[in-house]
């Protein structure tokens, strides 16, 4: 019995200095964590826009050039020159791709694509997080989608060379682009 | 009923655990040179995996809803700890036999990461519930057969030749996981969720 | 005289054990799944040595330090939450400060709560021995394993992408071999590694 209660004192006893450890962490690190986030989220926005920006002016950049809105339950990015931004998400190969479109002022022009997360193999899916992939899909239109595919034709105005080596997270980029597409026109009016 | 075939597909073939994202590695090394001890092992990793993984998913989502995600890590540990400790303990009662021949294995099967792994990417992937249960049990289908399968090449080796003495044990391993592994990429685009 | 010659040798030879005779991958065979996972780029392995010896020195000397309080029946669970909580407190640091890093390394960071060499040093070492060994014993397992996987970094970097750190190393005929990014790749610099560093190892012993 008094085993018994050594036992079970020395767990609670434990949990708490571990909590207290938690919880003293989270305190000293939560505000820096959410300023570390929402610098990365302005500084993506800011390169789909394609708005320069010296590295310490993130924030007052963009306070000057981005006005946001929500509309129907969608946060929509808007810039003087009336381009629109927004967030997007979907399923790539190995998780979740996130990413970031902006569009020209007639709502159907892209203007430029931001990856901001994705944990597609480095060299192969990865590509699509890379900055020559992505100036691919600057000028064309969703008209009234985009056709991700092998040897496009890059004259069209709808189809964009497909990742070599990167069928899946191809496709998996097609189909989240055309419905985010779909689902935030909408409101962009 | 198809998305979750492809969810249970995936994360035998395309998604494999340890072949793809190489995780529970160390009792691959440590296990896989008996076919016997490696069988029972895959069995009840499996079992470790489905029940961990379907009972995290409700946990997670209901630290989420009370702001204390920072803590899911730790809970996550514990549950695994409880079911593994659970499992030890039928075992004895109802299968002694089994119990007596892991020895040892059986409760370092809290620290396989595999599983831990298995219950984090359900978050990570924000997989729905009846998603979450066929993931778990593919991907713990999926490590049981990695581990049976260099088990069996392991055995055959053993017994038709000899392995150069720098390689023993966890080298010749890790030469037939990359072979499987590279097979195994193979099924890549097969199936994708 | 004689009493410093001999501490010099117990940390000697605590520290060459962990980094060269016992090192915790290619002799005991533990730590292997991170030691495979995050080795394609330098910049993600020497996160991850970081993290690991961080949460190996926290762990090892909190279970040294307690050592005498811990009863028998639930050594594992308490290894299991003082881990888990360093290494929750090692993630947020890390978002903290190296917000960057902690993207690359994703949820593998979270793993280092079933890396194998921490409870091991933990439950082989730190519950047996003073602080200041375990202390030392952590160090130097955990720099074994950092050197191990920065090694093997080092040649799947530059093997699949052609760089260093990022940046570029090799000319510009090189054709990248990709399978080095992944699985495969991962599975056979491990072999070649542990068959070469077993083999040095085994030639020193046998010199001695």
């Amino acid at each position: 019995m008094k085993d018994q209660i050594k036992m079970i004192v020395f767990v609670i006893i434990m949990g708490i200095i571990a909590a207290a450890i938690l919880v003293g962490t989270d305190n000293f690190t939560s505000a820096t964590i959410s300023d570390n986030k929402e610098y990365a989220l302005k500084t993506n926005i800011l390169e789909a826009f394609e708005i320069s920006y010296k590295v310490d002016e993130v924030l007052k950049v963009y306070d000057e050039t981005i006005r946001e809105e929500t509309k129907g339950g969608y946060l929509i990015y808007y810039t003087k020159e009336g381009n629109a931004g927004f967030e997007f998400e979907g399923r790539g190969l190995w998780g979740p791709i996130r990413g970031f479109l902006t569009l020209q002022p007639d709502y159907v022009t892209i203007k430029g694509i931001q990856i901001t997360y994705n944990e597609e193999t480095p060299g192969l899916g990865g590509v699509v997080a890379e900055r020559w992939y992505l100036d691919k899909y600057k000028g064309k239109k969703f008209d009234p989608e985009i056709i991700i595919k092998k040897d496009a034709n890059m004259t069209s105005d709808v189809e964009v060379d497909a990742i070599t080596g990167a069928t899946a997270t191809s496709s998996s980029f097609q189909l989240m682009l055309n419905k985010t597409y779909q689902e935030k026109k909408g409101v962009l009016e | 009923m198809e998305r979750m075939i492809t969810v249970f597909l995936a994360s035998i073939l395309t998604h494999n655990i340890a072949l793809t994202y190489i995780l529970g590695m160390c009792p691959m090394i440590a296990i896989s040179k008996n076919l016997k001890t490696a069988k029972g092992m895959g069995v009840s990793v499996v079992a470790v995996i489905t029940i961990t993984g379907t009972i995290n998913w409700p946990i997670y989502r209901f630290l989420k809803n009370n702001d204390a995600e920072t803590l899911s890590l730790l809970v996550f540990i514990i549950t695994i700890a409880a079911t593994v400790q659970l499992l030890e303990m039928l075992l004895d009662k109802f299968i002694p036999s089994l119990y007596n021949a892991f020895g040892i294995f059986l409760p370092l099967i809290t620290v396989n990461c595999a599983v831990l792994a298995v219950s984090l990417f359900s978050v990570n992937r924000a997989l729905g519930f009846l998603e979450t249960v066929f993931f778990s049990f593919g991907s713990g289908l999926g490590w049981a057969l990695a581990i049976t399968l260099i088990a069996a090449i392991r055995e055959k080796i053993a017994l038709n030749g000899k392995v150069p003495s720098g390689l023993e044990g966890a080298g010749i391993v890790m030469v037939i996981a990359g072979i499987i592994s590279l097979a195994f990429i193979g099924f890549g685009g097969l199936v994708n969720f | 005289m004689k009493l410093i010659r001999v501490r010099y040798t117990k940390w000697y030879q605590l520290l060459s054990k962990g980094i060269f005779k016992d090192n915790p991958i290619y002799a005991m065979a533990l730590g292997i799944c991170s030691a495979l996972a995050v080795t394609n780029r330098v910049e993600n392995a020497i996160g991850m040595g970081i993290g690991v010896t961080f949460v190996l020195i926290a762990s090892s000397g909190t279970t040294s330090l307690i050592r005498k309080f811990i009863p028998g029946r639930v050594r594992m669970v308490t290894y299991m939450v003082l881990i888990s909580t360093y290494v929750i407190a090692f993630q947020l640091i890390l978002q903290a400060f190296f917000f960057e890093l902690s993207l690359q390394l994703g949820a593998y960071t979270g793993l280092i709560i079933t890396n194998c060499i921490v409870m091991g040093r933990s439950e082989a070492f730190a519950v047996k021995n003073p602080v200041h060994f375990s202390v030392l014993d952590a160090i130097a397992n955990g720099l074994g394993y950092s050197f191990t996987l920065i090694v093997l970094s080092i040649v799947r970097e530059i093997l699949a992408f052609g760089t260093l750190l990022g940046f570029r190393v090799v000319g510009e005929g090189w054709v990248n071999w990709t399978v080095m990014a992944m699985a495969p790749g991962a599975f056979f610099v491990m072999a070649l590694y542990m068959w070469i560093m077993r083999t040095i190892a085994k030639l020193d012993q046998e010199g001695a």
